[in-house]
């Protein structure tokens, strides 16, 4: 019975359904559109702040062993919330050319470096920096965009425990930027950990104020969309008050009336949000295509959980004032001859 | 004062009801009996269908009681309210209030479920008992206005309610159809069931046991507020 009242009365009072149903995909639509948008953004500016190279930097102190080896690295790299850990040494010069010392994990935390060729893998191999003479010793040549590479010769520092290691570079996951540094300097107490000011400054600026504001459109587009939600359940509620009378009078409790009410707000609420959410999602992939040139059709399972969780609260807020609405209905007026 | 004897359904002492300023009910006072068939009567105004809205319980007496098997209805609320609505009364409109995409059988069905169970057997009887036996699934707007009605009584008898409470059941009908649901009530009163029927149509006053006659609110004939027709 219950399946029937509700499949035949959406079907019957289409036009309030309709709205009820528009402004539920619309709220949805927006909330999925924000939050795919948000989730894009976000991404795309820590991919993008991955490219900035390290984020701390590691020297050892000088009234230490004035040098880290290749176990130090390896502890280094073993720590929670490090990414990418690269060490450098400098061993001299050759025709001019400054010769340095690192591994292939360079060219991940330097992820817009160009590699010709291949990395070297024995140690009297080279790659050659773009700016440096040709010669043809060299197994690649590397465009780096950066004078001071450029004019440099690298060489392979792994498997290589006799060279010192001068300088670490690390990239650590920006949220745990401060706990991976004190954890550094405790595994590592001869070493000095810097943070690169250009890099977390960046990172925590930019954060901040996409919070900020993403947060408030997503505020304003949710009051908007309780507000056209709201008014098509109260619109709902008024186009069936003779129905909601003639319930009361055959002995219905207003509860069960309220639940029958909530339920077909459900139903079309669901089918609602799938359908926002799949708008939303591909108004997102479009302006993060057009804005920040990535993107693309892909679907977050947090920006779902979001949609349906906004959506959830509308009905919710829905329900609770249509609900009092019909507290207030008095069924021997509604049932008066007219 | 005295108690309501065994055969008394209802009993109304001392009942107003008041809109603001203006009294609908003065003070009526009444019984009714076990398988009566009580008329209201009167003009347009004068309280009939407020009478019939605060015995359904659909709504209240500004002062006085009613008491129906021996209840006040002012002591019930919430849960016992609809009870008593579901339980002891069939309602039976002018409009006919039916649900308009529910089909004649499961508007019968409605009234049902509000016990949460269905029997469909039971329901198909009781519409084939008001003649609507060819006309099970469809809906109000594919009937006439008497057949409405019928299914309308079917509604109201399909939880066997002691009272049944009409309110012009045959103001929305041609003469035809008129004809067929005063049979009807009267079958329904040669089986005991207890009938209270607002109504302008003297053919149907006239088939009741006893008339109570209001004018403003008040109940107007005979010493005892009632006048019975032979």
């Amino acid at each position: 019975m219950i399946g029937r009242l509700l499949s035949a009365g959406i079907r019957h009072r289409w036009e309030p359904s309709l709205l009820l149903f528009l402004a539920v995909s619309a709220a949805a639509g927006a909330a999925a559109a924000t939050a795919g948008l948000s989730w894009r953004i976000d991404r795309t500016t820590a991919a993008n702040l991955e490219r900035s190279g390290p984020n701390l930097v590691m020297r050892p102190q000088l009234e230490g062993s004035g040098f880290f080896t290749l176990r130090d690295l390896e502890r280094v790299r073993s720590l929670p919330g490090v990414r990418t850990a690269v060490p450098w040494s400098h061993t001299g010069n050759d025709a001019g050319a400054e010769i340095l010392l690192t591994t292939s994990a360079a060219l991940d935390l330097y992820p817009h470096w160009e590699l010709t060729g291949r990395w070297p893998r024995d140690p009297d191999e080279r790659i050659r920096g773009a700016a440096t003479t040709p010669s043809t010793d060299s197994v690649g040549v590397l465009t780096t965009g950066e004078r001071r590479f450029d004019r440099a010769l690298l060489q392979n520092l792994e498997g290589r425990p006799d060279v010192p290691i001068q300088r670490i570079e690390v990239r650590a996951a920006p949220e745990m930027l401060g706990s991976v540094r004190s954890s550094l300097q405790r595994r590592l107490p001869g070493a000095e950990v810097v943070p690169v000011a250009r890099v977390t400054e960046t990172e925590t600026a930019l954060g901040h104020r996409l919070v900020v504001l993403l947060g408030s459109i997503s505020g304003v587009i949710l009051l908007l969309a309780l507000g056209t939600v709201v008014a098509a359940g109260l619109t709902e509620v008024e186009s069936r008050r003779r129905e909601i009378a003639l319930l009361q009078s055959l002995g219905y409790e207003a509860s069960w009336i309220r639940r029958l009410l909530g339920l077909e707000l459900g139903v079309i609420g669901l089918v609602a949000t799938v359908v926002g959410f799949l708008a939303g999602e591909l108004l997102a992939a479009r302006l993060a295509r057009d804005l920040l040139g990535t993107g693309g059709w892909d679907p977050s399972l947090v920006v779902g959980v979001l949609t349906g969780a906004a959506t959830l609260f509308l009905l919710i807020a829905t329900v609770l004032i249509t609900g009092r609405r019909l507290g207030r209905l008095n069924p021997a007026v509604e049932l008066k001859n007219r | 004062m005295s108690r309501p004897g065994p055969r008394t359904v209802v009993e109304v002492r001392n009942l107003s009801r008041s809109f603001g300023s203006v009294l609908a009910l003065d003070d009526l006072g009444f019984e009714i009996h076990r398988g009566e068939w009580i008329t209201l009567q009167g003009p347009s105004g004068s309280g009939k269908t407020t009478l019939l809205n605060l015995l359904a319980g659909l709504d209240r007496p500004t002062s006085g009681r009613i008491e129906v098997d021996g209840r006040d209805l002012r002591d019930l609320r919430g849960k016992e309210l609809a009870s008593y609505r579901s339980r002891k009364i069939g309602l039976i409109f002018q409009e006919f209030h039916l649900v308009t995409y529910l089909t004649a059988l499961e508007n019968v069905l409605l009234a049902q479920y509000v016990h949460s169970m269905t029997d469909r057997d039971q329901a198909v009887r009781t519409l084939e008992r008001v003649g609507m036996e060819d006309r099970l699934d469809h809906l109000p707007g594919q009937l006439s206005g008497g057949e409405k009605q019928r299914v309308c009584v079917a509604r109201a008898l399909i939880n066997h309610p002691p009272l049944l409470l009409a309110d012009e059941p045959t103001g929305n009908l041609d003469e035809a159809n008129e004809e067929r649901v005063l049979e009807l009530f009267e079958e329904l009163h040669a089986e005991g069931f207890t009938l209270v029927v607002a109504t302008h149509n003297r053919k149907l006053a006239e088939r009741g046991e006893r008339i109570l006659l209001l004018d403003h609110g008040r109940l107007v004939t005979g010493p005892r507020q009632e006048r019975s027709v032979s």
